[in-house]
Formats: structure tokens, C-alpha cells, sequence
């Protein structure tokens, strides 16, 4: 078997994603989530000019797109093989480990690059719709986009298991879907299931909370400092089902 | 043979073949599965909102169905319209169907009715799952048959268009997931349709429409006939479109 190194096999996924418009896909469902945001935003900035508000409703948006949104982007990687049937021949020229390693490198650079986009763009809306007020340093941003991007890498790593094992394309996108109606849903009980559903990490990881006051009727939004036992749990559990799915698919009979 | 009769042998043998196809695949499970979370999930909401909301068979829909209606469902059906073209997607099946001597619109239409199916098993599942858990849960009032039986058909006519839509795109979009995601995003797009009062015109909007899973839709007359023009307008126009499509675009791998 030829020894590929880590960057080549990084580069041959890459090569393989082109013209399956994997980033073109993933801005469509940005594009999707930032309308639902705009609609929002432009019936609150009228009451209020405070952007942390977005940064509260940001982790219900991210649970519905997010989790497919990694769904499709893993999908499509793992797709390549199983589609053509060609795992035996890949694995006559790569390790199986190299080749993993490389699927989950590439759909993490890609997810890193969408993730951005979105961080950069909300900012931006959230001002043009004059939401000026406590709008988040660059510190706060940086732990929206470490708290989000944790978030997705485990979402990718459970999608990409699960693509490995099976062939059909069905099972990892119906999980997909799973996940983002579980995380949803999760959020409107106790704060402790949220910690058993990955797509609900969005809220456990959540960089602003709102404070209701029943007597007032008065919402008030205040930053959160960053979850980091949520943090932990969240690079355990994608190490964890990283590792085992690794293990599993070197050992599996093709 | 006559051709009317021909063309009814052809349709007949393609919707056999789409069952077939779909013989123990995985994806009858995920039409059941599906509704049951949801049911479950929605039981456990209106529980702990019981104080918020009105008890009653209305607020226990509502909370079932609310978020599978918007988002949750066109995906499913997204993924179901994918299935229903991933095999001639598959090898050179596609030169293979653009050889058979089956009328387009006959490939349309018997794959709309697998999907319209595999609607129908969500459609029946949440029914069920929710007449049972309402009785479990000892829901007051009494059982509104008309309204549910009503919202129930208007939302399964209504999620025709989304099969209709996403069968289009599935065929156009070769990537199985790709077609997923626009499903999704054709939801949240829906659900700003209806919010500016494009509820019984814009295809992914019918199906929450119909199943007024937000409790704030009059289903009128007026709205009901619009609900039904529009999604059998937009399961025309797409089955028009994949028959044009079908006979004038090359073949291509």
C-alpha cells in the first residue's frame, strides 16, 4: 500500500469536492438562516437597538441549519466513495486511517470557513439594521465562533460515524435532520437535557442569555461567559466518536 | 392498444417499479420515526407549558406539530425526493430510463406518487400518535373530528407541492444532500411566506398552512380552495417542467 501523506490526502479531498459547489452550498443555507435573522431583526430593532439580543437568538437558528448543514457537507465527502463503490480500490493506495482523517480535516476547514462567514455577516446585518448598541468585541466574537465551531465539528464527527458505517446516503442525512429537530425541541425543556442531545449544545454553548421579567413584561439580554465543562464535554465526545469510528471503519470488511 | 390505455399500462408499471425500488430501504423508518419524536417531544412541551397554554386537543396539536410542519418534514421529504432519484442517478441507470419506452411525464408522476406515499405514512403516523397520546394524556373537551380530519388532508394535499418542488430539484441537483438542505431553507422560507400573508400560494408555506399547526389560520372556504389550486398548480407545473426536461436535455452521466 502507498504511503499518502496527511497534507496530499488533505489535497485529494479537497480535489474530489470540486464542482460538487460544497461552499456554495453551505452559503445557501447561511443565506436561508440570515433572511429568518433579518425578519427578526427588523421587527426588534425597532424596540430596541441591542445587539446582544441577536446573539441570544442565534443558537435556535443554529440548531435548525447548522446540524443539516454539516450533514450535507460530510455527506457529500463520504458520498464520493460509497456512490462510484470505490473503497476497496482507495484503500489499495491510501490507509483507511489517512483517508478518514483527511474526510474529517477537509469537512472541518470547510465548516471553519462557513462558520466565519456566518460570525462576519451577522455582525454586519446586525448594524445595518441599527442594532449599535453593546455590539460584541472582538473577544466575545471569538468565543461565538470557538462555541459554534465546537458545536459543528461534533455534529460532523457523528454525521461522518454514521456515513462511514453505511453506504446509503439516507440514514446520515435523516440523522441530520434528527439532530436539528432534537436540538430545537431540547431547548424548550430543562436546561439539563441539553446536555444530552449534540445539536442542543448551540444552546448550552451560548454566548448571551435573556432574562424575563413577568411582572414587567421587560426581556433584558446579558453576555454569557464561555460554558467551558460544556466546552469539554463537547471536544470529548468529538474525540470519543472520532476515535471509535476510526478504529471501526480500519477494521471493517468492505 | 389505444394510447390513453397504453399510457395508464405505462404510469402503472412505473408506480410498481418506485415500490420496488423502495422494497426494505430504511427510508419507510424514518417516516415513522420522525412523527414519533415529535409526538413525544410535543407531549413532554404541553406538559410543561400546561399553565402558558389552553389545555386542550388544539394547543396539543399545535405543540406536536409546530416545528415538524415548518422545518422538519419538507426536509424528510426533501430526503425522500433524493431517494426516489438516487438510483437512476446511479452507473449509467440514467441512460438506461432515457431509453425505456416510457413517456416522461410518466417517470414524473409515478415517482410523485412513492413520495406522496411516503407523506401519507408521516401524515398517518402523526394521526395516530396524536389521538392516542391525547387520550393517554387525558387531554379535555371533546375530540374536534371535522377540524383535525380537515387540517390533516389539507396539510397531506399541501405537502404535495413540496414533493412536487423537491422532485424537480432532486433531479436537477445530483448531490443526495444538497437537495436536503433546500428543503430546509424552502421551510424557513415558507414560514416567512406565511407570515406576510403568502400562506396559501407559496409552495413550502401549503402544508403548515393546511395543517394550521400555529392555531392563527381562519381555514375558510376561500383559504381551503386556495390551498388546494396551488399545490395542484405546483404539482403541474413541476410535473411539466420534468417532462419537458426529460425530452429535450441530452443524456449525460
Amino acid at each position: 500500500m502507498g504511503s499518502v501523506t496527511l497534507p496530499v490526502a488533505l489535497g485529494l479531498e479537497f480535489r474530489k469536492t470540486r464542482r460538487r459547489h460544497l461552499c456554495l452550498i453551505g452559503m445557501s443555507l447561511l443565506a436561508f438562516q440570515l433572511v429568518w435573522l433579518c425578519a427578526n431583526m427588523s421587527s426588534y430593532a425597532k424596540k430596541s437597538p441591542d445587539f446582544t439580543a441577536i446573539l441570544a437568538m442565534l443558537p435556535a437558528l443554529n440548531a435548525i441549519v447548522l446540524p443539516l448543514l454539516c450533514t450535507v457537507v460530510v455527506s457529500t465527502m463520504v458520498d464520493v466513495e460509497n456512490r462510484a463503490d470505490m473503497w476497496k480500490e482507495l484503500l489499495t493506495m491510501q490507509d483507511a486511517r489517512s483517508v478518514v482523517v483527511a474526510k474529517w480535516l477537509c469537512a472541518a476547514l470547510v465548516i471553519g470557513v462557513l462558520v466565519t462567514v456566518q460570525t462576519v455577516v451577522v455582525v454586519v446585518v446586525g448594524v445595518s439594521f441599527g442594532l449599535t448598541e453593546n455590539i460584541p468585541c472582538p473577544a466575545l466574537l471569538a468565543q461565538y465562533w470557538v462555541s459554534t465551531f465546537v458545536v459543528c465539528l461534533m455534529l460532523a464527527t457523528i454525521i461522518q460515524a454514521i456515513c462511514l458505517a453505511t453506504a446509503n446516503p439516507f440514514v446520515p442525512l435523516v440523522a441530520g435532520v434528527g439532530l436539528c429537530f432534537l436540538g430545537l425541541f431540547v431547548a424548550y425543556l430543562p436546561q439539563v437535557f441539553s446536555w444530552l442531545i449534540p445539536s442542543a449544545y448551540f444552546f448550552v454553548l451560548a454566548v448571551a442569555g435573556l432574562d424575563f421579567d413577568a411582572a414587567s413584561q421587560v426581556a433584558r439580554f446579558h453576555v454569557l461567559p464561555l460554558n467551558v465543562p460544556g466546552l469539554v464535554v463537547a471536544v470529548l465526545v468529538t474525540v470519543a466518536v472520532g476515535v471509535l469510528s476510526l478504529r471501526a471503519f480500519s477494521r471493517k470488511e468492505l | 392498444m389505444s394510447q390513453k390505455r397504453e399510457g395508464a399500462v405505462s404510469l402503472a408499471a412505473c408506480v410498481c417499479a418506485e415500490f420496488i425500488k423502495m422494497r426494505r430501504a430504511p427510508i419507510w423508518i424514518a417516516f415513522l420515526v420522525l412523527p414519533a419524536v415529535s409526538t413525544v417531544i410535543g407531549c413532554a412541551n404541553y406538559l410543561a407549558n400546561i399553565d402558558v397554554l389552553t389545555p386542550g386537543w388544539e394547543s396539543l396539536w399545535t405543540q406536536q406539530t409546530l416545528f415538524v410542519c415548518y422545518f422538519f418534514l419538507p426536509a424528510l421529504l426533501g430526503a425522500g425526493a433524493s431517494y426516489l432519484w438516487r438510483l437512476e442517478h446511479q452507473g449509467s441507470n440514467w441512460n438506461e430510463l432515457m431509453a425505456a419506452p416510457i413517456p416522461a411525464w410518466c417517470v414524473f408522476t409515478a415517482k410523485l406518487a412513492a413520495g406522496a406515499f411516503l407523506s401519507a405514512v408521516a401524515f398517518a403516523a402523526m394521526t395516530a400518535l396524536f389521538v392516542v397520546s391525547g387520550l393517554v394524556l387525558g387531554v379535555p373537551g371533546s375530540f374536534p373530528v371535522a377540524e383535525f380530519v380537515e387540517e390533516v388532508a389539507l396539510g397531506w394535499v399541501g405537502s404535495l407541492a413540496i414533493v412536487a418542488i423537491q422532485l424537480v430539484v432532486s433531479l436537477l441537483v445530483r448531490n443526495f444532500a444538497a437537495p436536503v438542505g433546500i428543503a430546509l431553507g424552502g421551510g424557513i422560507l415558507g414560514l416567512l411566506a406565511a407570515t406576510v400573508g403568502l400562506g396559501s400560494v407559496f409552495p413550502y408555506a401549503l402544508m403548515q398552512t393546511g395543517m394550521n399547526s400555529n392555531a392563527l389560520v381562519v381555514l375558510d372556504a376561500v383559504t381551503i380552495a386556495r390551498i388546494l389550486v396551488m399545490s395542484v398548480a405546483w404539482v403541474v407545473a413541476a410535473g411539466t417542467f420534468v417532462s419537458v426536461w426529460l425530452r429535450r436535455v441530452d443524456i449525460h452521466a
